[in-house]
C-alpha cells in the first residue's frame, strides 16, 4: 500500500463542561464584556468559567486505501465525535487529521430534509447540502430514485413518508454519491429486511471497488462480517487497533460485567470454554441474512481440560418472544462424538426453514449432568432471517397443494 | 484567508440559494397575500407614522410619507436581517451535528433573505415617486454602492451577534431594547437637521444614520450630511464586518460544541 487515505496523529477533542452554579447577574455581564474585547483584541482567547473534558485524546492510526474498519467501543468512549472530526463537524484542538479523499458521511440519514418539501425537492436540496451542483444532482437523480424503489411517491412531500421511506431515500443519496472514504454510524440496522440486504450488498460493492470504510456499530455481528480491523475506543483513546475478531474480543471478555445487547449474559465453572461461533454458509461464509431455506453451518469452537469425562455441547433458537424454536446437543445425536482438548462441534442445517424474523443461538457446554455448566453463551449470536417463499406460519413444512396445472 | 473563505462560501452558493429560497418559501406559506405583505407591511406602517407625526406631533418635513418609507425600508432590512441572522445557527443546529459546511452559510443566507425582502419592497416606492413628482437624477446610480455598504454593516453585525447568540440566550432580548433605542437615534421619522447642532456631530457616527440619508440622496436628490461623517460611517461599516468576521472565524470551530 502506498499513501494512507487517512492519517490521524495524536488527535484530541476537547470540550467544555460549564458549571451552572448561580452567578450575580453583575459578573455575568462583566464575563461577557471581557469575552467580547478579548476576543476583539486576540480572536480565540477565552474566558474561565468552565472544566475542559478530551472526547478524545492522543488518538492515532492510519486507513489504507480498500481498508475497512470497525470502531467500537462504550456508550461515550468517544466513537461518534472521532467520526464527526472525519467528517469535518469538529476541528481537532491537538493534533492532526489529514484526509485524503471524498468523504460519504452516514451519520445521520436525511440530516436537512425538509418535511413540507417533495421527495424531489429534498434530493436536490440534501445534494446541495453535500456540496453537489443541480447538474450533479441530475446525473445521479434517476438512480437516487431507482436504488430507494420510490418512484411512487416522489412527487409527495416528506411529511407523507413513513419513517422507513426517508431512511430509504437518504441512504439512497449517500450511496449514489460515489465517496472513496464512508463514514457510517450505526445505521445498517435500520429500514426493513428487503433493503437491508441491499444495503449490504451496496457497502461489498463499495469495498471491493476499494473504498475505504469505517464503521461504528454496536452490532458486533455486522462488525465481524464487515470487517477486517477494528479499533477498541475506552474514555478517548484507543485501547486495542488490530483484528477485529481479538478486537471483540477484547472488547467483551476483558470488560467484565459490561453489559452488551447480543452477550448479554455467560455463566459457566470454566472447566471448558467457547471460543468463538460461526454462522456461515456451506463455503464458510459467514451470513449477514439468511434467506429461508438457505443451507446453515454453524461452527462451534470450543476447549476443554482433561478432567471433563462426559462433555455435552448444545446450540439452540430462540426467536423474539423468547421461544425456544430448536435446539440439538451431541448427546442426541447418533454414535459417539470424538472431543479433542481444542476443537469445533460442526452442526450442519441442509436447508434453513424457519420464516421471517430475529433469532438468537444460545450455546452451551455442560455435563452429562446438565446443571453442571462449564461455559454457557444466552443468546449469543443473532440470525436474521429474510422469507422471499411464500408461506405462512413460522416454519417452511415444504407442504405440495394437489390439483393444479402446471 | 479571508478571500478563501469568499471562495468556499461561493462555492456554496446552490445551498445558500437552497437556504435562501426554503426561508422565503415557508415564510409566505399559509398566507392568503404572501409577497404583498412585504409591500403592505411599511406602507402600513408608514400610514400610522404619519398619522402620529404629521397629524399630531406635526412634524414638517416635505413629502413626509415616502420620507418615512425610505427611512423605513432600509430599516426593516437592517433589524430583519439581524434577528434573522442571530437564531440562525441555533435553529440550524441539528442539521450542523450531522454535515460539514462552512458555518457562514446560516447568517450569510439570513442577510441575502433580507436583501430579496428589501429589493422587493423597495416598489412600493415607485407609486409615491410619481405622486410627489420626483424625478429620478442620475444619482440612482450609486444606489447599489449604498446597498452594498449597508450589507457590509449588516453582515458584520449578523456574523458577531449569530455567534454570540450561541453563547448566551440573553442577546435576542438585549438586542429588541437596543435595536428600539436604536431607530429612534436614527432619522427615519424626523430629519437629522432637527437634533441640536451641538450633538449632530456625534449623532451622525451612528452608520445606519447616513445610510439612510444616503437612500434619500440617491433615489429623493435630498442633501446629504458633511463629507467627515460619511467617511467615518463608512469606515465604521467596514470595520464592523471586519471585526464580525474575526470574531465568528475565531469561534467557528467552538460554535459547534456549544449549541
Amino acid at each position: 500500500m502506498t499513501q494512507p487515505i487517512i492519517e490521524v496523529n495524536n488527535l484530541g477533542i476537547k470540550f467544555r463542561l460549564f458549571h451552572l452554579k448561580k452567578e450575580s447577574l453583575n459578573k455575568k455581564v462583566i464575563a461577557l464584556g471581557k469575552l467580547i474585547i478579548k476576543n476583539i483584541i486576540n480572536p480565540g482567547s477565552s474566558v474561565k468559567g468552565y472544566e475542559d473534558f478530551w472526547a478524545l485524546r492522543d488518538v492515532s492510526f492510519s486507513l489504507n486505501r480498500g481498508d475497512v474498519l470497525g470502531i467500537i467501543g462504550e456508550n461515550g468512549s468517544g466513537k461518534s465525535t472521532l467520526l464527526k472530526t472525519l467528517s469535518g463537524i469538529f476541528r481537532p484542538d491537538e493534533g492532526k487529521v489529514n484526509i485524503g479523499g471524498r468523504v460519504g458521511a452516514l451519520l445521520e440519514l436525511g440530516a436537512g430534509f425538509h418535511s413540507e418539501l417533495t421527495g424531489r425537492e429534498n434530493i436536490y436540496l440534501n445534494g446541495s447540502i453535500l456540496g453537489l451542483k443541480r447538474y450533479q444532482v441530475n446525473r445521479i437523480f434517476d438512480d437516487i430514485v431507482g436504488f430507494s424503489e420510490l418512484e411512487k411517491f416522489i412527487d409527495t412531500p416528506l411529511k407523507n413518508y413513513s419513517s422507513g421511506m426517508k431512511v430509504r431515500l437518504g441512504f439512497s443519496i449517500a450511496v449514489q454519491l460515489d465517496p472513496e472514504i464512508l463514514l457510517i454510524d450505526e445505521v445498517l440496522a435500520v429500514g426493513d429486511l428487503a433493503f437491508r440486504i441491499k444495503c449490504i450488498e451496496k457497502m461489498n460493492e463499495f469495498k471491493q471497488k476499494g473504498v475505504s470504510i469505517i464503521i461504528v456499530s454496536h452490532s458486533m455481528g455486522t462488525l465481524q462480517n464487515f470487517c477486517s480491523r477494528g479499533i477498541l475506543l475506552s474514555k478517548g483513546k484507543v485501547e486495542y487497533d488490530g483484528d477485529m475478531v481479538d478486537c471483540i474480543d477484547k472488547y467483551i471478555y476483558t470488560k467484565k460485567g459490561v453489559a452488551h445487547d447480543s452477550r448479554e449474559s455467560r455463566w459457566g465453572n470454566e472447566s471448558g470454554t467457547i471460543k468463538n461461533i460461526s454462522v456461515a454458509d456451506p463455503n464458510g461464509r459467514e451470513y449477514d441474512i439468511i434467506k429461508t431455506g438457505d443451507p446453515v453451518v454453524v461452527k462451534v469452537s470450543y476447549a476443554i481440560t482433561k478432567e471433563i469425562k462426559d462433555p455435552v455441547l448444545g446450540i439452540s433458537l430462540v426467536d423474539e418472544k423468547n421461544n425456544k424454536v430448536y435446539g440439538i446437543n451431541t448427546s442426541q445425536a447418533e454414535g459417539e462424538f470424538s472431543w479433542a482438548e481444542k476443537g469445533d462441534v460442526v452442526f450442519r442445517f441442509p436447508s434453513f426453514d424457519l420464516s421471517e424474523g430475529t433469532y438468537f443461538v444460545t450455546v452451551a457446554l455442560h455435563d452429562k449432568n446438565p446443571t453442571i455448566i462449564y461455559d454457557w453463551l444466552d443468546k449469543n449470536k443473532t440470525i436474521n432471517v429474510l422469507n422471499l417463499k411464500k408461506f405462512g406460519g413460522k416454519f417452511d413444512l415444504g407442504c405440495e397443494i394437489e390439483g393444479f396445472t402446471r | 484567508m479571508a478571500l478563501n473563505n469568499i471562495s468556499t462560501i461561493f462555492k456554496y452558493r446552490e445551498l445558500i440559494a437552497n437556504f435562501v429560497l426554503r426561508d422565503l418559501k415557508s415564510r409566505y406559506k399559509g398566507s392568503i397575500l404572501g409577497y404583498l405583505w412585504t409591500l403592505l407591511n411599511p406602507l402600513l406602517l408608514m400610514l400610522v407614522y404619519v398619522l402620529v407625526f404629521s397629524v399630531v406631533v406635526r412634524i414638517k418635513v416635505e413629502n413626509y410619507p415616502i420620507f418615512i418609507l425610505t427611512g423605513i425600508l432600509p430599516w426593516s432590512f437592517f433589524t430583519g436581517s439581524i434577528n434573522r441572522a442571530m437564531l440562525s445557527i441555533k435553529e440550524n443546529a441539528n442539521l450542523m451535528m450531522k454535515i460539514y459546511f462552512p458555518r457562514e452559510i446560516f447568517p450569510v443566507s439570513s442577510v441575502i433573505t433580507g436583501i430579496v425582502d428589501f429589493l422587493l419592497s423597495l416598489i412600493v416606492l415607485i407609486p409615491f415617486l410619481f405622486i410627489y413628482k420626483i424625478g429620478i437624477s442620475s444619482k440612482i446610480l450609486l444606489l447599489p454602492g449604498v446597498m452594498l455598504l449597508q450589507i457590509a454593516l449588516v453582515l458584520g453585525i449578523s456574523l458577531f451577534l449569530s455567534c454570540l447568540t450561541v453563547y448566551s440566550q440573553d442577546i435576542a432580548n438585549v438586542m429588541t431594547v437596543i435595536f428600539r433605542l436604536w431607530f429612534y437615534l436614527t432619522p427615519i421619522l424626523y430629519p437629522y437637521t432637527m437634533v441640536p447642532e451641538r450633538f449632530q456631530f456625534y449623532y451622525l457616527l451612528n452608520p445606519m444614520a447616513i445610510i439612510v440619508y444616503m437612500y434619500r440622496w440617491s433615489i429623493l436628490g435630498m442633501a446629504m450630511p458633511e463629507a467627515l461623517s460619511i467617511y467615518i460611517s463608512i469606515s465604521v461599516s467596514i470595520i464592523l464586518l471586519i471585526v464580525g468576521y474575526r470574531f465568528f472565524s475565531a469561534r467557528e470551530s467552538d460554535i459547534i460544541k456549544r449549541v
